[in-house]
């Protein structure tokens, strides 16, 4: 890894940074320590350096966008046993060189509008000495012609009477919102339970069935557990199916879960 | 100058902003040829004074020399106006794009674009153009007249012609014949 990854101040955004990355011809996502882009961050951070929530969440977003492009470009495709798989890509060639199409178009497009940018900026820069007279401080109130342009009473009414009979007619449906009860806790004490009976159990049978919802609480839990070592993830092959198995309490100190 | 061309430089002065062609033959009841006559009269009188003429946003409008712009923002107390990039970028996808709502400006630079478009509109270069008949009806955004002045253009067409013309990243083909004439003007006058 060569050079800066991140450069915070100028930071533009994952659309940015891809960009950058394609055109210092790092194409291979792969190649991209997330950690230190992430390392960079913080020293940034430590630094002093000024963050709005605004750019956090831009650096989430970068982070999270990189992790998935990694994560799709390092694990095996599924079915990758079987060699046709007609839905996907129809020759037989991994992507892991390059980010997806759809990305790179993003990009491409992102840069149009980069480059207009520098245009617009290079010309403005160009004409900052052209001053013209600051614009009048406008007096009184605002011309009612103005405001009210080719407006009539007659249109006024109608156009509330629009809105008035569309308001009307709108059904008033109760919402009803259900609130969400699965908790990272209960599933841990669930999940720590279900090893201690069974020595160990494969991944897939560690998630009940559920919404979306119910599967991140539950993998939040399995982490969680795995991080506390009361539980270990083992795969005995590359693809094989990941193993949950119960840790007895003692193997280790439990209170490794603060740093 | 005759009393046209006096007429068209009060106008521009208190305008304080470009006036087009058809603004200067409605207020003046002159016909356009007339009005462009007394244009060319006003530059060559400005010739050997600290304003020129600008040809710009489809219209004309007074603007001080360049060489001038020291001196002048001491007593003014501007600094040239600067945008970010992330305020640049923003403005590059309306003006290329208008109009256009926030979230698909969004979704083209991939990250939150409030703040930008916030400045913009308080710097008067976009403006609200109408609402979408989509969903929520979301506000659409488009530059505005300032925004020519701003950049030195004719108009949006002329934008997106110097943008897609050369692709290549030369020169614009842009060309602003008032104050480059007069420029020489200037460098005549001042020899």
């Amino acid at each position: 890894m060569t050079g800066p990854l991140l450069h915070l101040d100028g930071f533009e955004g994952p659309l940015d940074l891809l960009l950058r990355l394609l055109e210092s011809r790092q194409l291979d996502i792969t190649e991209v320590s997330l950690a230190e882009v992430t390392d960079q961050f913080l020293a940034y951070l430590r630094a002093g350096g000024r963050l709005d929530p605004d750019q956090a969440g831009d650096f989430a977003v970068v982070a999270a966008r990189l992790l998935a492009l990694k994560a799709r470009a390092l694990l095996p495709e599924e079915g990758s046993a079987e060699p046709e798989t007609p839905g996907s890509s129809g020759e037989g060639e991994p992507e892991l060189e390059e980010p997806p199409a759809d990305l790179v178009e993003q990009v491409s497009r992102y840069r149009l509008f980069r480059d207009a940018a520098e245009r617009l900026r290079a010309w403005a820069e160009e004409r900052r000495d052209l001053i013209g007279r600051a614009a009048p401080e406008r007096l009184g109130p605002p011309d009612p012609d103005d405001v009210l342009d080719g407006l009539t009473l007659e249109r006024l009414i109608e156009a509330f009477r629009d809105v008035w009979q569309a308001a009307a007619t709108t059904a008033r449906e109760p919402v009803r919102v259900e609130p969400f009860r699965l908790t990272v806790r209960e599933e841990a004490r669930r999940l720590l339970a279900l090893a201690r009976r069974l020595g160990s159990l494969p991944f897939s049978a560690c998630f009940r069935r559920g919404g979306r919802s119910e599967v991140v609480v539950t993998f939040l839990a399995l982490l969680e557990l795995v991080q506390r070592r009361r539980l270990e993830a083992v795969q005995e092959a590359p693809g094989a199916e990941i193993l949950i198995r119960f840790r007895p309490a003692g193997e280790d100190a439990g209170e490794a879960a603060e740093t | 100058m005759n009393p046209l061309a006096q007429a068209v430089e009060a106008i521009l002065f208190a305008a304080a902003r470009s006036v087009r062609l058809e603004e200067l033959t409605g207020a003046t009841g002159a016909g356009p040829a007339a009005v462009e006559a007394a244009l060319r009269e006003l530059e060559e009188a400005l010739a050997g004074h600290g304003i020129q003429l600008e040809r710009v946003a489809g219209g004309w409008r007074l603007v001080i020399r360049p060489a001038l712009a020291g001196p002048v923002r001491v007593v003014l107390d501007a600094q040239p106006p600067s945008l970010s990039r992330a305020a640049l970028e923003t403005l590059a996808i309306v003006a290329l794009r208008q109009p256009v709502t926030r979230a698909q400006i969004e979704e083209l630079r991939g990250v939150h674009s409030e703040h930008a478009l916030r400045t913009l509109l308080e710097a008067g270069l976009i403006e609200e153009v109408g609402r979408k008949e989509a969903p929520g009806r979301p506000i659409l955004y488009g530059t505005t007249s300032r925004f020519l002045e701003h950049f030195g253009l004719e108009s949006v067409e002329a934008l997106r012609a110097a943008l897609e013309g050369e692709a290549g990243g030369g020169r614009r083909q842009l060309e602003l014949p008032a104050a480059s004439s007069n420029r020489e003007a200037n460098g005549a006058a001042a020899g």
